[in-house]
């Protein structure tokens, strides 16, 4: 009989999860990708029916990593044993399916980040500051714009012999100049072509600013799909790119192995609630601690009226 | 020593002294200097968000946080007295200036809170000793009409004016000793003086890296500058014209050669000019040699995006350890 490793990446535009085998990490069961769509909780309510349509029983279940910018909260509610941030799940994937790693570029739906990895260890990152331009919702909402699916994005990208400059510093501004450009008789697939280059430059100057970019270089995140914006990057770096096979359930892997270290660490039984907690009712609600004048806003999260979980607090008090 | 009790003197007996930005810049104790003129200090309380908000409604919005957060200060002890003491310190030592809102400090509150300030400043410029001195008298002979009272006031001036530059350091502040018992490793981190001893404003980063188990070593333990007799280093450039920029290089350069230190964290805000020129020294030789997380805090700074660069950087660290991995 098989058992398995859930690992979840809840991030702003995908609810990622991958159901790895056991014994071997790279033996992935399923991969789900669901798009968030601004709430969590119903997709990965979603994505946990179908696991369990699919037959998966929670006594099968020896462990739940949780990743994303919503993996505390999911994190507390399913019950993870592991809640990690996007960074070390990314690299741990990486490093997994991948040994040689030296470098893994990650574009995700609002981040950006790069991981250094020397002999198997990450050795440095970096994330985008304050600015989400080059990410994957802006090519979402440029894609919907120009109406061109964002499946297709990147074949319109190769199709272009010459692509236009575009500037990439900013979503704004590059939005300024694709009108333009449109306007002066570019075509599509110059635009397009020209917005990949922008990004890949963007991300380039901003986010692997005075890093060292040493091949093998993996790939990974949603935005790996678009070949625009792959060989945007081989241009830029002259070198060749990694797509890892699952690069767009890279973090939910990464969480999944994360889970499994975790569980043989601890040597504890998996404290995950099963798929059917997603079900019950929650009431998620943001309430202000009044104890001191800091007056931070809390999470709270109620199950049929018992308070479950809080958090959000400077001092700490609530979440234990 | 005066006791505080001395009664020839009219007007309030209370000072106020708000705690941000250059309370933090110096070890002088201000207290014993009002304390001989026969004054009471009252300090401002801890910075809290009430704190920021109270001081966010008069500030220009294109000043930085700790400037926000400071006018709170000064508009909480307000409400109870109006005698603010706030010293304008231009330069702490000869050839390098403050931070220009650190230097206009006095004016800018005076200027923009519309309520009626008794405002005592002195300017303290440290690269020229006479001028200092007359200022200092004469904030002393604002103050009390007693001549022993201002020339002992002066003469401890004097005294410990020293301790202005030399010795701005740990174990009386916030940072406290740096504990040996961090088993993870040590963390260096680098900023101005007020971020690294205010929890509010650094967002508790430094306790957060104390629960992770590392031990935390601030820029605040590294002298100023290099001493005088060595040949000036800041990564092999010219030296910067910042008092605390000076600081700040130095630091980053003695935490890189440090071998005990394996990070370094550094701490700035949203809009910080000398950090802004800082930073690009150094950043580029601290890559690829030591694991290097930039934070740039401001008052919007959501927990969740500081935390996951924290929390990814102290796993970075820890794995590189060899102690594999940590239960999250």
């Amino acid at each position: 009989m098989n058992q398995y490793y859930i690992g979840v990446d809840v991030g702003s535009v995908s609810t990622n999860i991958v159901v790895m085998d056991s014994m071997d990490n790279k033996k992935l069961y399923e991969t789900l990708y669901i798009r968030t769509n601004g709430q969590p909780l119903e997709s990965l309510n979603e994505g946990f029916i179908t696991l369990k349509d699919k037959g998966y029983c929670m006594e099968d279940i020896l462990g739940v990593g949780v990743t994303g910018s919503a993996r505390i909260l999911v994190g507390n509610i399913i019950g993870a044993d592991s809640i990690k941030n996007e960074i070390t799940a990314h690299a741990v994937a990486a490093i997994d399916t991948y040994p040689q790693v030296k470098t893994v570029i990650e574009i995700g739906g609002q981040d950006s980040k790069i991981i250094l990895i020397r002999n198997g260890v990450v050795i440095d990152f970096a994330m985008n500051t304050i600015c989400a331009a080059g990410t994957g919702s802006f090519l979402d909402q440029q894609s919907f714009r120009l109406k061109i699916p964002i499946e297709e994005f990147g074949d319109f990208a190769l199709r272009a012999d010459e692509p236009v400059r575009i500037a990439g510093r900013c979503t704004v501004f590059a939005e300024t100049d694709m009108v333009h450009k449109q306007q002066e008789g570019a075509t599509k697939e110059q635009i397009v072509a020209g917005l990949c280059e922008a990004l890949a430059r963007n991300y380039i100057n901003n986010v692997a600013k005075g890093k060292s970019i040493e091949a093998p270089i993996l790939f990974q995140g949603g935005v790996a799909f678009n070949k625009g914006i792959k060989r945007a990057f081989e241009q830029e770096l002259a070198a060749q790119l990694v797509i890892p096979k699952h690069f767009n359930v890279m973090g939910a892997l990464g969480s999944a192995i994360l889970a499994k270290e975790t569980v043989r660490d601890t040597k504890k039984k998996t404290t995950f609630k099963g798929f059917d907690i997603m079900q019950r009712k929650y009431k998620l609600k943001r309430v202000a601690c009044q104890d001191c004048p800091n007056a931070c806003e809390l999470t709270e999260v109620t199950v049929e009226g018992e308070i479950a979980a809080k958090w959000g607090d400077r001092c700490g008090k609530w979440q234990k | 020593m005066g006791n505080g009790k001395n009664k020839e003197l009219p007007t309030s007996k209370i000072i106020g002294i708000p705690r941000g930005l250059s309370y933090y810049l110096d070890n002088f104790s201000w207290e014993s200097f009002f304390h001989i003129l026969g004054y009471e200090v009252e300090y401002s309380e801890d910075s809290s968000v009430e704190t920021f908000e109270t001081g966010n409604q008069f500030v220009g919005s294109d000043q930085c946080f700790p400037v926000k957060v400071y006018y709170g200060h000064v508009l909480s002890l307000l409400k109870k007295n109006n005698y603010i003491f706030i010293p304008q310190y231009t330069s702490m030592e000869e050839g390098t200036y403050c931070c220009p809102k650190v230097i206009a400090l006095p004016q800018l509150i005076k200027n923009t809170i519309p309520q009626e300030i008794n405002l005592l400043t002195v300017e303290i410029d440290l690269g020229r000793e006479k001028f200092t001195r007359k200022n200092i008298r004469r904030l002393a002979m604002s103050l009390s009409q007693n001549p022993l009272r201002i020339f002992a006031a002066v003469n401890y001036f004097d005294k410990n004016r020293k301790r202005l530059p030399e010795e701005i350091s740990s174990a009386e502040k916030f940072m406290g000793e740096c504990q040996s018992n961090g088993k993870k490793g040590s963390i260096g981190v680098i900023g101005h003086p007020y971020a690294l001893q205010d929890p509010f404003l650094n967002m508790g980063i430094l306790n957060r890296l104390k629960e992770f188990g590392f031990d935390v070593v601030t820029s605040a333990r590294y002298q100023r500058s290099y001493e005088q007799t060595d040949c000036p280093v800041y990564f092999s450039r010219r030296k910067p014209h910042w008092d605390f920029g000076r600081n700040i290089l130095y630091a980053a350069e003695s935490m890189l050669k440090d071998e005990k230190i394996q990070g370094i964290i550094f701490i700035t805000y949203f809009g910080c000019g000398i950090d802004a020129f800082i930073e690009e020294i150094f950043n580029d030789s601290i890559c690829g040699q030591k694991p290097y997380l930039g934070l740039t805090l401001d008052e919007h700074s959501g927990e969740a995006g500081l935390m996951t660069r924290i929390e990814a950087f102290t796993d970075m660290m820890i794995r590189k350890g060899g102690e594999n991995r940590d239960a999250g």
